[in-house]
């Protein structure tokens, strides 16, 4: 562009080459105390709290993929049942507040704040 | 004139019509995902039905109530509700963490309507002569100021700067993904229309802070779950004594964060920042910040609220916006015939008393509804982990959602939510990649703009005063501890 | 055997008409942020269109690469109605011609529902030149040819081409400084760092009125009405007819039928009386017209606005 001697690789290019210089930094004071390459977290070991953290990812997962074909409630119910399941609520406990749960964010959110959660297989119920 | 305003406001629909919408701000501003903005953005169809002062009162106490409220979560659960909040949200944890969560919230509640009450103030008085002062800002001051305002995150990382600013930088790379910059380019988009629309603050901010920390707490299922909670007592119980305390920085909180919302395109979030960082520089005891210290909150808290009222001074006196909020307002105003501007001082004064009246009645509010809202906050979160929890991601998942409509925001949630969740295991702290976010493309916009005016040449950036003022105090930063440093290793020699 | 026909063409207009009816809240998309002229009657707009259309309107910002976000969230959106684009002409028959490789095509990806207004672009003058009339200022400019610098809305907006245009037929010599939307920049026009500034005149006809800036030209064929003492760039002897129109557009795809219903409805909220003498004071002109009339409309300004860009040398990548 006329005038510009800054392009649009200017600001990215200068912000890599600041990270480059740190990470050269954060490496050699690294290497200064001996220590694994790549560590897993205590936790990874025990099932519970493995099982936890990995269905809270695999839930996001399938709330992204699966949210528009499903509809928001049938989405919210299914995953708020398993996340209560995951976390140590019972069977009922878990039923129950996921269902409230979803229908009031639901309606809070569609309703006051207008924000067009999907329908999914209740399209045609659509208010 | 002032009893023709004092009866526009004290009308019993106008009073309705402001509970109503402290309520829906207090809702709005403590979902993580919901910012003042978009509470102020969705009051403007209901208020095209109602007459100027209702409608502006429901947008000033609405934004009020929500720039507060965004602190309940960010305190409570590490859960930033606004992005003015992500400035001091670990530290209000940390405080949490140690049974003072009441203390934290109390302070935030006390010295938000202070900071809130200085900047209606000096709306009131002053708004002429600031705006006129502002006006002189152009791109070189702008840099200089968002410089200053990114340097400050060096003392936002305590334990290892060099982390820091690792993470500041990460925060600007983000930021430099999309079309938005000033060549129009498409960077980092890989041919995606989503990615072209840029990587939006909300739901990283959501990610990073909320999603990790869920992910922590999970991680830690095995171990018992205490919310170290104190007492719900009362909330203004050591309040004096904290004023007294710290009475100069809630004055240097208040003056900075009317500056900076004074300063077109400016706002609360960018306050808050760089309260919180001055908060620790010229603090007593900079050393207990990080570890759940109310200095820092009682500062950035009363800066984000008068920033709000410092951004009416340009929006009313010249009709330009001093952030979102009022660029929105500006669109209100216009339709219901306030033109802004100096004519509007003159043709429309009694409304102008009543929008002040508003602001004041607006932050005296703030007080027993943020004591009720802070209680019930409380309460609920007394219900079990294993319900609470899933809820809580369920609300982050549609806050990620809300902001542009698209599941985008979710899946940049959970994206940054896991990278998060490694750099804060690795000691990389998160609030300066924030920062980053919120500055990286105005940095990018005025260094560019002012490139030009200068024609390539850096040393322009010093030529008028008050860049070179900001710029000797963005260097005396940089410089000042690599000096004092430097001294220490000089003396210690010997 | 006629009977059978009109029963079969019956049958065939059946769905047509069950059609006609939207059952979701509608997004009107645009391409800036909050507050600004394109912000402001899409939220009119929205507001006089829900009642008719008896669901929601809500507005959302879309900000970036000068509509071309909004552009493409709109043309990948579902083709049923419920996302609409409200933007000027300028990024569909304008900015195409000044890029070599674009990413959309407005006649092959979006649809066209309704023009709303027309608009052109007024040249703004700050404090900085201490000028008063388009003359004055360009005596100032041959004497102070280092500050020769004028403010637009964006790279690719319609104030862009009129300075460079400007700068071609004039003789000129006057750089360009882009900011993201007009609010932006009227701070440094009104505080003396920039000399000029060229955009809509909605952006700076409030502060026209009250003397703060001074609008010396516009860039239309005729003068505006919001602004009747104000000369064309034409008048003053600077031959030039630049101007747009906000239109709405739907995604390609969407059913004629719904296309016609949102187009008539719009028609009738730009025709209300009360609304035109809001769109007059912020310096548009209403010029309502259905999807047939618009479509044709951007098909020939497509095609008329190429050799004045290339004329222009109007080039951006």
């Amino acid at each position: 562009m006329p005038g510009q001697r800054f392009g649009p690789a200017w600001f990215p290019g200068s912000i890599a080459a600041g990270l480059a210089v740190c990470g050269l930094l954060l490496i050699v004071s690294g290497l200064r105390r001996p220590s694994p390459w790549l560590a897993w977290p205590d936790w990874a070991s025990r099932r519970r709290p493995l099982l936890g953290v990995g269905s809270v990812i695999a839930g996001l997962l399938f709330y992204i993929l699966a949210a528009d074909a499903l509809g928001f409630h049938i989405t919210g119910i299914v995953l708020l049942t398993l996340w209560m399941r995951i976390l140590g609520a019972s069977w009922r406990m878990a039923a129950i507040a996921a269902v409230v749960a979803t229908v009031a964010i639901h309606l809070s959110f569609y309703k006051m704040l207008r924000i067009p959660l999907p329908w999914g297989l209740f399209e045609q119920y659509a208010f | 004139m002032l009893f023709e305003a004092l009866a526009l406001v004290f009308d019993p629909y106008v009073l309705w019509v402001i509970l109503a919408s402290a309520a829906f701000g207090l809702f709005v501003g403590a979902v993580p995902g919901l910012t003042a903005t978009m509470a102020t953005a969705l009051l403007v169809p209901v208020t095209f039905f109602m007459e100027p002062v209702p409608a502006i009162a429901s947008i000033v106490t609405a934004t009020a109530m929500a720039i507060f409220a965004g602190d309940i979560p960010s305190c409570l659960l590490r859960m930033p509700g606004t992005p003015a909040s992500a400035a001091y949200t670990d530290e209000a944890y940390a405080m949490t963490k140690k049974g003072q969560g009441e203390l934290a919230l109390g302070a935030g509640l006390v010295f938000s309507v202070i900071g809130g009450l200085f900047g209606t103030a000096v709306l009131i008085m002053a708004a002429p002569a600031l705006a006129e002062v502002a006006l002189k800002f152009s791109s070189f001051e702008y840099f200089w100021l968002v410089t200053l305002g990114l340097l400050c995150a060096v003392f936002i990382a305590f334990a290892n700067p060099l982390k820091g600013i690792v993470s500041l930088l990460l925060g600007l790379l983000i930021a430099s993904v999309g079309l938005d910059n000033p060549a129009g380019f498409p960077r980092f988009t890989f041919g995606n229309a989503e990615l072209a629309g840029g990587l939006t603050l909300i739901p990283i901010m959501i990610g990073m802070f909320a999603v990790s920390e869920i992910i922590r707490s999970v991680s830690r299922i095995d171990a018992p779950w205490e919310m170290a909670q104190a007492q719900i007592g009362n909330v203004f119980r050591g309040m004096w004594g904290l004023t007294k305390r710290y009475k100069l920085p809630v004055l240097r909180g208040s003056v900075l964060g009317t500056a900076i919302g004074v300063l077109p395109g400016a706002g609360a979030d960018i306050a808050a920042w760089m309260s919180y960082a001055l908060s620790k520089k010229f603090s007593k005891e900079p050393e207990k910040f990080g570890t759940g210290h109310v200095e820092g909150i009682i500062e950035a808290g009363a800066s984000n609220n008068s920033a709000l009222a410092g951004a009416w001074v340009p929006a009313l006196v010249f009709g330009i916006p001093g952030d979102s909020i009022t660029a929105i307002v500006i669109g209100v105003l216009y339709i219901k015939g306030l033109n802004p501007g100096p004519s509007i001082f003159m043709e429309n004064a009694v409304a102008i008393y009543a929008i002040f009246m508003v602001f004041i009645l607006a932050n005296l509010l703030m007080l027993p509804l943020g004591i009720a809202a802070i209680k019930s906050a409380k309460q609920l979160l007394r219900a079990p982990r294993d319900v609470l929890m899933p809820v809580i991601l369920l609300f982050c998942i549609v806050g990620s959602f809300a902001i542009n409509n698209s599941i985008f925001g979710v899946v940049l949630m959970l994206v940054f939510g896991v990278i998060a969740y490694l750099m804060e295991e690795n000691g990389f702290p998160v609030a300066p990649a924030i920062l980053g976010m919120v500055l990286g493309a105005m940095l990018e916009e005025h260094f560019i703009r002012a490139m030009i005016r200068a024609d390539g040449n850096f040393l322009v950036f010093f030529e008028r005063p008050i860049a070179a003022g900001l710029a000797i105090a963005a260097s005396a930063i940089v410089f000042w501890p690599v000096g004092a440093w430097l001294w220490r290793r000089s003396r210690s020699v010997y | 055997m006629l009977r059978l026909a009109i029963l079969v063409i019956a049958f065939a207009a059946l769905p047509a008409v069950a059609q006609e009816k939207i059952g979701k809240p509608v997004r009107l998309v645009i391409g800036f942020a909050p507050g600004g002229s394109v912000d402001l009657v899409a939220r009119i707009v929205a507001e006089r269109l829900a009642p008719r259309l008896g669901q929601p309107v809500l507005v959302e910002n879309r900000p970036g690469g000068f509509v071309r976000v909004a552009i493409d969230a709109v043309r990948s959106a579902a083709p049923d109605g419920t996302t609409l684009l409200l933007t000027s002409s300028t990024p569909l028959v304008v900015t195409p011609h000044a890029y070599a490789k674009m990413p959309y095509d407005a006649q092959r990806d979006l649809v066209s529902v309704a023009r709303l207004v027309n608009g052109q672009q007024g040249f703004a003058l700050g404090p900085m030149s201490g000028a008063r009339s388009w003359p004055e200022y360009v005596a100032w400019l041959k004497a102070n040819p280092d500050k020769a610098f004028f403010a637009s809305s964006g790279v690719g907006s319609m104030g862009h081409l009129v300075g460079v245009v400007l700068a071609n037929t004039s003789g000129l010599r006057i750089e360009h400084v882009a900011y993201k939307g007009s609010g932006q920049y009227n701070a440094e026009l009104l505080g003396g760092q920039v000399s000029a500034g060229i955009s809509g005149i909605a952006d700076a006809s409030e502060f026209h009125r009250t003397g703060k800036l001074r609008i010396v030209a516009t860039s239309g064929a005729e003068r505006s009405r919001a602004l009747p003492d104000v000369p064309t760039f034409k008048e003053l002897g600077v031959p030039m007819d630049l101007s747009l129109w906000y239109g709405v557009f739907a995604p390609a795809g969407t059913p004629s039928a719904i296309v016609e219903l949102l187009g008539r409805e719009l028609v009738a909220v730009v025709g209300a009386p009360d609304l035109t003498e809001r769109f007059i004071n912020l310096g548009l002109d209403p010029a309502a017209a259905g999807p047939k009339a618009t479509a044709e409309t951007l098909a020939s300004d497509y095609a008329r606005w190429r050799p004045i860009v290339q004329q222009a040398g109007f080039k951006l990548d």
